[in-house]
Parts: C-alpha cells; structure tokens; sequence
C-alpha cells in the first residue's frame, strides 16, 4: 500500500525541506543556494525526471566558478 | 561516436574487481576557461539509480556546452550498476563496507582515472597542481560527496546537492509516534489517520532506516553520527581557500508525494529485504543465503 499523499505533505516533504535549507548553510560563499531550489515535476531521482534541469544547473555552477577565478 | 569512453578499472588496492567507469576528456584543454582546465566533474549516484541515470544529463551537456566544459566522470560503485562487487566484503554479513570505504575507493579511482585516462595530475595532493574535483550527486552521493570533501580539504570547488539523503535521519521519527505518551491525535492534519502514521513509519522504517541492508553492500549505520546535522561540519575550503560553492536542490513535494516509495525506494531486494527483515533481521540466515 503507497504512503497517502496527504501523509508525505505533512511530515516528508517539510522536514526534507528543512534538511536542504541546513545544506544551504554548509558553506558561505557568495554564489551558494541561500535556499533550495525546488526541481519541478521532479521526484528524488532528479537527473532521471529532467536531465534538462540538471544540466543547466551544471553550467550555472561551471559559469559561477569561472566568475569567481576571474574577477 | 560517444564522446563517453567506457572502461572497467581496478583499483590497485582491490586486485580481482573491477569498476565500470565512463570518462570524458576535452580534445584541448588549455583552451577551457579558466580553472576549467583543471577540473574533473564527479558524478556521485544515489543507491537506487546507477550512472546510466546521468546518461541523458551527459549527451545535453556534450551536445550544447562542449566548448566550456571540463573533464567528466561517472562511475557504479562496488556492488552497483555494472561494476563487481566489492572484493573485500565479508561473505557473512550484508553489510559489506561503509562510507568511509567508498570515499577511499573514490580516491584510488580517481587518482589512477586521472593518470591513466584523463590527462589530468591526481587530485587532492594539497599543491597548486592538484586536479579540483566538482560533484554532481543525488541522494546517498551527497553524503558521500561531504565525506569526500571533508577527507581532502582544498580539492572540492563546488558541489550540486541533488535531493540529498537525509544522513542523520531514521525516516522514522519524521513521522509522529501514535504510541508515544505525548501523542495528541487532534494535532493530526484532517486528512491523516493514526493508522497512516503507522503505516508510513513501518515503510519508512523497512526501507530507509539506516540498518537496512542494500544490495550494494554499502553500510548506512554510521551515516548520522558522520554528518550529523544537515548544516555541519561545514564544508572545508576549495582550491582558492574560500568556501566551495554550494547549490542545493529539492524535489518537487507533489510529485514527490505522487511517487510514494516505489520509485525511489523500492527495488526489488528491497522488497524482498524487507519482507525477511524482522527485529532480529540482521541475524537472520536466510538472508544471508537470498543475498
């Protein structure tokens, strides 16, 4: 039987949601994830539900680094 | 012709395994910007999806952004995807090799993919010659990302947190306890009953807990006294002795809770383990003879 929706709603997702918020805080360098940034339609296997999405958030990371070496 | 060399490795401290290992090397690295000439991106899978999971990422990144990016690499850990097992796994036990194993493992491969195949000088040597690594991860690669990081501080420059495993979680307790002596049920949302609590608990309980076996042999046990809370230890610095940069990204929470566990979770040994996992699961002979 499937976890009910309104049972993830309540206590998964909020308390995966505060997990990340904690992964914001792992490093402070300028650039970082102040927050998550919630993948859209995506379930946990993120580069399976949009390889598209995963792969402009590659080049966003790639670009911010080569900004930082740079400036 | 795929841009992607596949090779199988062995590691050098592992004589009788080998891993499966995909590379990418830019033609003219020179030409990359900069500090992309050194750099080695890392894909680090979770437990339920191997590297052909980072396929589809991979042909969009070598189809549209060739010109600026750096060396690849995906791999299966031992006992995942097309590698072999782990030689040195005992046979008795379903818990094979922990974290720390796969972070030492990670770095063999790493040094001798980088020497033999990449072009690149081995990484984590702590000089200005030293290859910077970034991560790319999804769920239980995250951990292992942060381990990593924390093992050879000056070598990660940036990391992406693709819904990261919870590693100081049971799963369980995220959910109220109907049996605790503190237990209020008017506090539940309308549309969730004592009994969805219980359920929730039992599944979160029989697949993700942290003594939950995998068919990987990786060892999860120690994982919440490793990295104990989400934001600490802190990440050491980058190559440029700055903090590494960050981005960290949740899934979507409605489709997320559409899925439920099947999709993430619930391989079939996972079933099947949990089905033959009671209290005294981990004695328990006839998984030692199903695994």
């Amino acid at each position: 039987m499937a976890i009910p929706v309104a049972v993830t709603m309540a206590y998964m997702n909020p308390a995966w949601h505060e997990y990340n918020r904690g992964l914001c805080r792992l490093s402070a360098r300028e650039g970082s994830s102040k927050e998550p940034i919630v993948a859209e339609g995506c379930g946990h296997l993120i580069q399976k539900d949009s390889p598209e999405f995963v792969a402009e958030q590659v080049v966003k990371l790639l670009e911010s680094l080569c900004d930082a070496a740079s400036a | 012709m795929d841009p992607m060399d596949s090779r199988r490795i062995t590691l050098a401290t592992k004589p009788g395994a080998s891993l499966a290992v995909n590379t990418y090397t830019p033609d003219n690295p020179t030409s990359l910007p900069l500090p992309l000439s050194k750099t080695l991106i890392v894909f680090l899978n979770g437990l339920a999806a191997p590297q052909t999971s980072w396929k589809p990422t991979l042909t969009i990144l070598l189809q549209h952004h060739k010109p600026s990016l750096p060396a690849l690499l995906t791999y299966d850990r031992y006992g995942q995807g097309a590698s072999d097992p782990d030689p040195t796994d005992p046979p008795d036990t379903p818990y094979g090799h922990d974290a720390d194993t796969v972070i030492s493992d990670l770095h063999q491969l790493l040094s001798q993919a980088c020497r033999d195949t990449l072009r690149l000088p081995p990484p984590g040597t702590n000089d200005s010659a030293t290859t910077h690594l970034i991560f790319i991860c999804n769920s239980i690669g995250c951990p292992l990302a942060r381990l990593y990081a924390a093992a050879h501080p000056g070598t990660v420059p940036a990391f992406l947190f693709l819904d990261s495993m919870m590693a100081n979680s049971d799963f369980v307790s995220v959910f109220p306890d109907p049996d605790a002596a503190d237990f209020d049920p008017t506090t539940l949302p309308r549309d969730v009953s004592v009994r969805d609590l219980r359920h929730a608990r039992e599944q979160y309980g029989a697949r993700f807990h942290p003594t939950v076996p995998n068919g990987e042999g990786l060892d999860r046990r120690d994982l919440p006294r490793r990295l104990p809370f989400a934001d600490g230890p802190v990440l050491p610095p980058g190559p440029d002795g700055r903090p590494p940069l960050v981005r960290v990204v949740g899934h979507d929470f409605e489709r997320f809770a559409r899925d439920g566990l099947e999709v993430w979770g619930s391989t079939s040994w996972m079933r099947a383990m949990s089905e033959v996992l009671g209290t005294d699961g981990d004695r328990d002979p006839w998984l030692y003879r199903w695994l």
